[in-house]
């Protein structure tokens, strides 16, 4: 390599390692980079999770308030209800308007009198959990008595249940605990590490050049005896180390949450087994590395025609929530990676994530992602040094706006 | 002498919404040799700090060009990078770096040799009496240490070529009279300094050469005899008035 060469990727280094330092003692960096991708979506979920189950565990406790009305010709279905602690029985008028009130939870109608078998309507209010509570308690007792009273008959003619039993069915779930767990991280991994990517470099990204003009630091870095490309790399690859820690640290973070949350669910430490494939990871490697490429220039180009940080973030924020379309798209069910899906920028890669959780790589497709997100994080790229090498963007004079975009884009040589 | 400066017919054109075309240097030329402080006075909007800044590569020459330390401003701008501090009034520093880290960082920036960099900043330090303070963080530090640590960061590549920007705006006597001794001294170690100012008492403390810009272009270049001479002008501020009486808008 040649000392000229050797010498550029020195500078990248010192303007790369600068900017760590300073991300690294940077509050908002600090909490978007590692606080929020690590302890923020497992503790949502984990607080979500406790909360749902503090409040069934409230409604397991209450009593529901029950009425009936009509002639039951139902032998021992009283004496059942009443029998049940978690059932309280009440008298009042009009039932339906108590419902409404919300005093009482579950109402039982038997419709047509004495004939039989009887008809039975039960009310209820879905929008009401405790009455939600009320329809499933007495849609147990219902189906016991019912199952109860059908064995009791068939008994009395000498026959039993089975008799009437068509076909006895046993479900059996075939994927290992292995593969469900990769099932439930395909789910919601994928989308939530690309929103991580985003967050994670959105900081930074705007911090790259608006930073230095907020700072007044602007003239210094550009006096100073280092080619532009190289003060442009060394902040990219910054951004770009930001965003990839923000996706790593989520990654383990809600690896961590789902185990806790399926323990949680389930109740069995053994079915908790949800973990990454090892090959997996070369493969949020490269990918994520080449989406977070892509993204980071992307904020960095667009970022830089901002003269102070809160407009760069207004700047950036459109194209992160943009950003979030298709990968959003990748995560919707039904749609799997092809060679056509394996085209369309964000929504590939998301797309790849999910197969390298669940199942085998298909390679054709796996290819093309790799080869569509270099692509377009290398024009993203040269996008931003273009940007970079216009004395207008970095001063923030001559009324540069992202209008001027295509302009400096397509301008012949260093601007 | 050898000339460390030479800026040949400098021309920078901005294409405005509202004004149209706004020539902000117009046919800049003029030389500065090593152990001269060459003033660049004028009033403010004449065209001083886009002269500096064409000379320092931060901006593009429409027309014409310069040479610095014998390398040319469009052909080999990182070369006139390494061979220059600029300083301008305004420029700030990284709040959350130290003096010492700003001062290691456009250090290794401007390729000054690893093994002499640390005891470079250690002269810094003590040039400048940066001792108490020189691993706080910038944020904490007053205007004056700031300052320091600016001048600093300028000359840590100890640049044969030293550019000021009105250096001295803002800032009280005392440090604004650090940063004019520290000139004199550059003067007196064989720097080329080239300095803008509006102010005419510092124009005439230290300036062995001063031009005189206006509206983009250099009125006159002479030493403030010379200047005296050509107005029949005694004080700077008359000598300046009668030049920019001759060149109506």
């Amino acid at each position: 390599m040649s000392p000229v060469i050797m010498s550029r990727f020195r500078l990248t280094g010192t303007v790369f390692r600068h900017e760590i330092r300073s991300a690294i003692r940077d509050r908002n960096t600090l909490i978007y980079t590692l606080v929020i991708p690590l302890f923020l979506y497992p503790a949502l979920i984990w607080g979500i999770l406790q909360w749902t189950q503090f409040q069934s565990g409230s409604l397991e406790r209450q009593q529901s308030r029950l009425a009936w009305e009509g002639d039951e010709n139902l032998p021992g279905l009283a004496e059942l209800v009443r029998g049940d602690e978690r059932l309280l029985l009440l008298t009042p008028d009009d039932p339906l308007a108590e419902m409404e009130t919300g005093k009482l939870d579950a109402f039982i109608r038997f419709t047509n009198g004495g004939a039989s078998p009887p008809r039975i309507e039960t009310y209820y209010d879905l929008s009401r959990d405790r009455s939600t509570t009320a329809r499933s308690r007495i849609d147990e007792i219902l189906k016991d008595y019912r199952e109860n009273e059908i064995s009791r008959r068939l008994t009395e003619y000498g026959e039993t249940p089975e008799t009437i039993e068509v076909v006895f069915i046993t479900e059996v779930n075939v994927a290992s605990s292995e593969e469900m767990g990769r099932f439930l991280l395909s789910l919601v991994l994928p989308l939530i590490m690309v929103i991580m990517l985003s967050i994670g470099a959105m900081h930074p990204a705007v911090d790259a050049l608006v930073g230095e003009k907020e700072r007044k630091t602007v003239e210094s870095i550009l006096t100073a005896g280092a080619p532009r490309q190289s003060i442009l790399a060394g902040k990219f690859l910054a951004v770009v180390t930001a965003a990839m820690t923000a996706l790593l640290l989520n990654l383990i973070g809600m690896v961590i949450a789902l185990t806790h949350m399926l323990r949680m669910i389930e109740g069995q430490e053994e079915r908790a087994l949800i973990h990454v494939p090892l090959m997996a990871i070369p493969v949020i490697l490269v990918t994520g590395t080449l989406l977070a490429a892509l993204i980071s220039s992307a904020m960095i180009t667009l970022a830089a025609f901002a003269r102070t940080f809160k407009e760069g973030q207004s700047y950036v924020a459109p194209f992160y929530f943009l950003s979030i379309i298709p990968a959003v798209f990748g995560a919707t069910g039904g749609i799997e990676l092809t060679n056509l899906t394996a085209l369309i920028p964000i929504t590939n890669v998301v797309l790849l994530f999910r197969q390298t959780l669940t199942g085998p790589l298909p390679l054709v497709p796996s290819i093309i992602v790799i080869l569509v997100t270099l692509l377009s994080a290398s024009v993203t790229l040269y996008v931003a040094q273009k940007v970079y090498g216009d004395e207008d963007v970095l001063l923030g004079t001559g009324g540069r706006s992202l209008r001027s975009l295509p302009a400096i884009v397509f301008s012949r040589g260093e601007n | 002498m050898s000339v460390m400066i030479a800026a040949d017919r400098l021309v920078k054109r901005y294409h405005d919404k509202r004004r149209g075309e706004i020539i902000a240097a117009n046919q800049v030329s003029f030389e500065c040799v090593k152990g001269e402080i060459f003033g660049l006075l004028g009033p403010n909007g004449a065209g001083k700090t886009t002269t500096l800044r064409l000379l320092s590569t931060i901006l593009k020459p429409s027309g014409g060009t310069a040479t610095l330390n014998g390398y040319d401003v469009i052909r080999e701008p990182e070369r006139v990078r390494a061979s220059i501090g600029y300083l301008s009034g305004e420029t700030g520093l990284y709040d959350r770096l130290t003096p010492r880290e700003i001062l290691r960082y456009f250090g290794q920036l401007n390729r000054f040799p690893d093994d002499r960099l640390h005891s470079r900043i250690d002269e810094l330090v003590r040039l400048f009496d940066m001792e108490e303070f020189s691993d706080v963080r910038c944020e904490k530090l007053s205007t004056g240490m700031k300052q320091k640590v600016s001048i600093a960061r300028a000359v840590v590549h100890d640049p044969p070529i030293l550019i000021f920007d009105e250096p001295t705006s803002g800032l009280d006597i005392i440090v604004a009279d650090t940063l004019l001794t520290f000139i004199e001294e550059c003067r007196s170690a064989g720097k080329c300094v080239v300095f803008s100012t509006h102010i005419m008492s510092e124009a005439e403390r230290l300036c062995d050469r001063i031009g005189i810009i206006d509206r983009g272009e250099i009125l006159a270049v002479d030493t403030l005899d010379g200047l005296r001479e050509k107005t029949g002008e005694r004080f700077l501020e008359k000598i300046f008035r009668s030049l920019m009486r001759g060149n109506p808008a």
